[in-house]
């Protein structure tokens, strides 16, 4: 089975990952935005979404320590890791302390300020573009306020979560 | 001089304290899970990038890779790791000890 989906939140990506895994829907690839599905016992495995370092593909290092764990790396796309484990060897989760938690969102917001700032870049060149009569820099320009507007959404959510976990910090005092 | 060592986190110091003897990933999660009696437990993500940075401290270090079995990295604390422990527990007993003037009962109410 093929679904084609837009996440921009690794969040609601995870939940609808292990939604379709609850149903018997496990996850096998990705490719632009269409998620490959196999029939699976339902619930056999949790899914989580990391952010590595590097594009499609993780280091050496990452990918024996996931393993050691009995963790499976499904799919890189970008900088993005998706990940599984079977649900038999317990709770699998990814960050499970505030500084890590605070660190990975830092990180996703970085790697999303640097997208955004790229498009912002391509915003201006379509603008001048479609101000001198190129009729696909014009639709191009429609297209990329739509894109900006998503990733500046995305940014702001991303900024509440790590205010979220900084006032959890704070409070233990 | 500000020590910027201590206090260490609760992960930090667990995963220390897992690696007074050779450990790899799976057995520092499992043995803190252990001595915490599941109060603490350490995700794939949180206790790779808190190796990665022990690492580069030197407060850690890799003591075996067995090529064979899965390749399995084991990691042991090295003594630099060891005084910053040390550092930090008489940090803890120094409030523990401290901790029981509390035990003072006196008739303020």
């Amino acid at each position: 089975m093929i679904k084609f989906r837009l996440y921009f939140d690794k969040d609601l990506e995870t939940e609808w990952l292990n939604e379709m895994a609850a149903k018997g829907y496990a996850m096998t690839g990705f490719f632009a935005g269409f998620y490959m599905f196999e029939n699976c016992e339902p619930g056999k495995y949790i899914y989580q979404v990391d952010l590595g370092n590097r594009f499609f593909s993780v280091s050496n290092d990452y990918r024996e320590f996931m393993n050691d764990t009995g963790v499976e790396i499904v799919q890189t796309w970008g900088l993005w890791i998706i990940l599984r484990r079977l649900s038999s060897a317990g709770k699998f989760e990814l960050y499970t302390d505030v500084d890590s938690s605070i660190a990975h969102y830092t990180k996703i917001r970085r790697m999303f300020i640097v997208v955004l700032a790229i498009e912002i870049c391509c915003f201006f060149i379509e603008l001048f573009g479609a101000m001198a009569g190129i009729h696909f820099a014009q639709v191009f320009l429609f297209l990329l306020i739509f894109i900006v507007a998503a990733f500046v959404n995305i940014i702001l959510k991303t900024s509440q979560t790590i205010a979220k976990l900084e006032e959890r910090k704070g409070g233990r005092y | 001089m500000i020590d910027k060592n201590v206090p260490l986190t609760e992960v930090v110091f667990y995963i220390l304290l897992a690696l007074r003897h050779p450990n790899h990933g799976y057995g520092i999660i499992q043995e803190v899970e252990h001595m915490t009696d599941n109060r603490v437990t350490l995700g794939a993500g949180t206790l790779y990038g808190a190796i990665q940075t022990l690492e580069k401290k030197q407060w850690i270090r890799i003591y075996h890779v067995d090529k064979e079995s899965r390749r399995k990295k084991e990691y042991l604390i090295t003594p630099l790791g060891r005084a910053v422990f040390e550092e930090e527990r008489l940090r803890l007993s120094e409030l523990l000890k401290n901790g029981k003037l509390i035990e003072e009962v006196q008739a303020y109410d």
